[in-house]
């Protein structure tokens, strides 16, 4: 206790806001009981909406809240196989409540329950909040966990984005789509990711030791989107949605139905699709010519679940229509210098929806089949089988007509089988093994391959009172064999990677008002098939990439502590990181240059040296009143080249985000009504190292944007919001954004959209 | 809706199914249709009767790799006008192509430029599209012995092609050396 009022004292001194406690001795107390036939229900998990005040119920369903505080409280109650409870309740004294969750054993994701673990102990998890997800429809993922700090938008031009943690993207980060490691062709910032974000239920960045469970090599974290789980209770709900943008013209349309067959009530289904379509989108002075979008996603589930077992079979379809800026084609380095000096890029600049050379076309299609098992309350087993066709192809201003200039094949299947038991001690562990093949045909970028993967991994938590410990280790076995002509002879070398990794997280959780986190841990990934195999030209980058064949696993060990702090007005958290690679895999200059019949190109080679990223997030939530809300957060990063006493380069530069917030209550009609102003500034990257890119970082910028958000609380819940992006118009380039060279980023963007729930409810029988 | 909903889980199965892949083992031989391995610059001497002079650079393997293997020095005799002919050709393949033949058809979204860094060295393409110059023909006028190099480039101005240089996406950029004797 002596240690918890010393860090609660330097706290406040630190932010000199000294805010009179409030009274958070409450007591709430209660039992969960099964709706049907009063049996009381163990291990149910009960939290305290925006707090980390969190509790399971004992095996006599019994549970206990200390340290709860007055006034109006949120309480969420969890039950493996039910329904979430979510109660309100206003509390003056200490109280008794109780919760009767529908119960039968179901369906519920072993990823539901390691988050909640997470969310409520060590606050691992950075999420995006519902009307996060609804408000970044229109937009690509990169851009919407963009909002997360510490996490930047990897782009290449306004319609390829990838998200950046921590300095860390492309094969640094594990993206899972729908519980399937997404496997598409993440070597490089210039492809984005596969995936129709309008389907997202949930997402959320997690690192540490349950990141064990998806890879080894999630360096930067593992990024979860999941879609809405399948409907459980008979009827049929959905929701539809339409949206826009005003530059580029965009229009996205989405519809999801979820529903539950009432004749064979263990029978679920999901339909979904999504289509999009944009323009050239414009800078404010100029039209970014041939930037235009289209997409048409679909997916649909069917699950069937009985007392104690189930299944369920998924599909998913995306295919998008990729313009590429046309005054990013260079062909070589007078092209680059010519359009590095050009105030106005030299493209025709008008609106317009066609989609001409050069342009990249995608497809991604998964299928999943998910078998699952409880054995009881607490264990489950669970098998996943997946399989992946991602297609590229990529056509450039060379050639005519419909052909392709080069042609990506990569077919990914992989298999899982896990169990989880839940408890004060809880144990996850699982194997997991993958086959995958690349084939290409047009211009040589990378080699055909065939990949084998094998992986085990076990991660143990324990809970006790305050604290938390999770451990996990895991380890891999990764088999590459390689194919391609050499002189007019058939070469087929294989490299062969493994390697062990762990993880150890220990997290104190002192009520309500602080939460201590400290994780350290390895992980590593073998080299991609680009690094060990690019030979030759990039076209797009002006420069000679070579593979080295050589190459060893990267190797990382990370130190990640966090501390937040809550009081009554104010509520802080930041978070202190360090990441020493071994070998970190870097594209390095040599200095050199060759000469083609383009001219001369710059060579780079794939090296290992040793990194370090260091870095600091914080941020800053302060309750001015009831209704205003002023937050602040800042991230900064430090990437250095160990071996060569250099900077790395292409890492963010600093970054301040401050924002207001008002949320008025607008009467009973209208619900999570939201107005926020926020401005971000980045500053301009000094840190890089001074021979590897062709012009120095862009100048500095600040952005201006303004968000309105509210739910019309009609029959049937209407959400409506309205964003204004880069209000004030500005005129920048950003140094994440590979097309930097070539042009300005976009101007300002209105971006509307309406959301429209309906649920069908088939009544059927209850007992109290 | 059961029913619907049926039948395209069972038509997407179906469709999933047929994708084809093509054999991993059996990759591509690196034969690249649209590469460019040699700039042929063929010279007709407008006034003496001397058989033409051919100068020639060429990088068999395109870029990076091996180095060009052939990249000769343009030599000229002064105050002779000469009527110069460009070639592309692909020589990657086993059967060289002729890229040339494709500028041509699609003249009017290629240019070919030459820069000298000598004054006294002038060169004017002599053929068009219809509305603009291509290149493919020149007249090149040399007038006193002198030493420097001519910037070859071939341009690619897909709906852009507005008679300079500047548009467009570089195809070929050879800086051949010269000499006037």
């Amino acid at each position: 206790m002596q240690f918890d009022k010393f860090i609660l004292t330097v706290l406040i001194l630190i932010t000199g806001l000294t805010q009179a406690q409030s009274t958070c001795d409450m007591i709430l107390s209660g039992s969960v009981l099964d709706e049907h036939n009063q049996e009381p229900l163990a291990f149910a998990f009960i939290v305290i909406e925006g707090t980390s005040n969190a509790t399971t119920s004992d095996s006599l369903g019994n549970y206990i809240l200390k340290g709860v505080c007055s006034g109006k409280l949120i309480v969420h109650c969890d039950h493996m196989g039910c329904e979430r409870i979510i109660d309100t309740l206003t509390i003056t004294q200490s109280a008794i409540h109780n919760f009767h969750p529908e119960h039968h054993v179901n369906e519920l994701g072993l990823l539901e329950i390691t988050t909640q673990v997470k969310k409520s102990e060590s606050k691992q998890t950075k999420l995006l909040s519902e009307q996060e997800i609804v408000k970044a429809q229109t937009k690509q993922l990169g851009v919407a966990l963009s909002q997360i700090q510490g996490v930047q938008n990897q782009s290449s031009g306004n319609n390829v984005s990838k998200p950046s943690i921590h300095g860390m993207h492309s094969n640094r980060v594990l993206i899972l789509n729908n519980e399937l490691r997404q496997e598409g062709q993440q070597w490089g910032t210039d492809h984005g990711v596969e995936l129709d974000f309008t389907n997202s239920g949930s997402v959320q960045v997690i690192n540490g030791a349950n990141s064990l469970a998806y890879g080894s090599d999630a360096i930067g974290g593992v990024i979860i989107v999941n879609p809405k789980p399948l409907r459980k209770k008979h009827g049929l709900e959905g929701s539809i949605l339409l949206g826009g943008e005003s530059n580029g013209k965009k229009g996205v349309s989405a519809a999801e139905l979820n529903g539950n067959f009432k004749a064979i009530p263990q029978l679920s289904y999901r339909l979904q699709g999504s289509l999009k379509k944009s323009g050239n989108v414009n800078s404010p002075d100029y039209y970014i010519d041939n930037t235009g979008l289209e997409e048409h996603n679909y997916s649909w589930a069917l699950g069937y679940r009985s007392n104690n077992y189930g299944l369920e079979v998924s599909y998913a379809d995306f295919n998008a229509n990729i313009g590429v800026f046309s005054g990013a084609h260079i062909g070589n380095l007078t092209d680059l210098q010519a359009a590095f000096t050009a105030e106005v890029p030299n493209t025709s600049n008008q609106f317009s929806y066609d989609i001409a050379r050069p342009y990249q076309t995608v497809s991604h299609e998964t299928v999943k089949a998910k078998s699952f098992f409880y054995f009881n309350d607490t264990s489950k087993l669970e098998i996943i089988y997946g399989r992946q066709f991602n297609q590229r192809s990529e056509f450039d201003n060379h050639s005519a007509g419909t052909v392709p200039d080069f042609n990506f094949n990569l077919t990914s299947h992989t298999a899982e089988v896990r169990y989880s038991f839940r408890g004060k001690f809880s144990h996850q562990t699982g194997i997991q093994s993958g086959y995958q093949t690349n084939t290409w045909d047009g211009r040589y970028f990378i080699p055909n391959y065939e990949k084998y993967t094998a992986g085990s991994y076990f991660i143990e938590t324990y809970k006790n009172g305050h604290h938390l410990i999770n451990i996990g280790g895991r380890y891999d076995f990764n088999l590459i064999s390689v194919y391609y002509f050499e002189n007019n002879l058939l070469l087929n070398p294989f490299h062969i990677y493994s390697n062990a990794n762990y993880s150890i997280d220990y997290a104190f959780n002192l009520s309500d008002s602080l939460i201590f986190r400290s994780n350290f841990g390895s992980a590593w990934r073998p080299p991609s098939i680009s690094e060990l195999y690019s030979n030759g030209l990039h076209h797009g980058s002006a420069s000679l990439e070579y593979g080295d064949q050589n190459l060893n696993s990267e190797q990382v060990y990370n130190l990640n502590t966090s501390l937040e702090k809550k009081w009554e007005k104010v509520e802080i958290s930041t978070q202190f990181y360090a990441n020493y690679f071994e070998n970190y895999i870097y594209l390095a200059p040599t200095g050199e240059s060759e000469l083609t019949i383009r001219g001369a190109f710059p060579v780079y080679h794939f090296e290992q040296i040793k990194a370090w990223l260091n870095g600091w997030d914080f941020e800053a939530d302060i309750h001015l009143t009831q209704s205003l809300d002023f937050e602040f957060g800042t991230s900064v990063l430090r990437a250095k080249n160990q071996t060569d006493n250099e900077f790395l380069w292409g890492m963010p530069s600093d970054e301040v985000k401050a924002s207001l917030s008002y949320s008025p209550n607008i009467g009973k009609h209208f619900k999570e009504t939201n107005f926020r102003l926020n401005s971000t500034h980045i500053t301009k990257q000094k840190r890089f190292h001074s021979n590897s890119d062709f012009v120095n970082p862009p100048p500095a910028y600040t952005l201006l944007n303004f968000e309105a958000y509210t739910v019309l609380n009609i029959k049937t819940p209407l959400t409506i919001y309205f964003n204004v992006n880069n209000l004030l118009n500005n005129a920048y380039r950003d140094y994440l954004n590979r097309f930097r060279y070539f042009t300005d980023e976009m101007g300002r963007n209105f971006v509307f959209g309406v959301k429209f729930n309906f649920e069908v409810e088939e009544k059927h029988h209850h007992h109290k | 809706m059961k029913k619907t909903f049926l039948i395209i889980a069972a038509i997407t199965v179906f469709i999933a199914c047929e994708k084809d892949e093509k054999k991993v083992t059996n990759p591509g031989n690196g034969e690249e249709e649209e590469l460019i391995t040699t700039v042929r610059l063929i010279f007709d001497y407008d006034s003496l009767s001397l058989p033409v002079d051919t100068f020639t650079f060429k990088d068999i393997d395109g870029p990076g790799g091996l180095g060009p293997t052939v990249f000769d020095t343009i030599k000229l005799v002064a105050s002779e006008n000469y009527t110069v002919q460009a070639e592309f050709l692909n020589e990657s393949t086993a059967e060289a192509e002729d890229i040339t033949e494709e500028i041509l058809a699609e003249n009017t979204e290629h240019i070919i430029c030459y820069s000298s860094s000598e004054d006294d060295l002038l060169i004017t393409r002599t053929d068009s599209d219809g509305n603009y110059e291509v290149g493919l023909q020149s007249s090149w006028s040399s007038t006193e012995v002198s030493i420097g190099s001519v910037t070859v480039t071939l341009k690619h101005q897909p709906n852009v092609k507005d008679g300079t240089c500047a548009p467009g996406e570089t195809d070929v950029e050879v800086v051949f050396p010269f000499i006037v004797q």
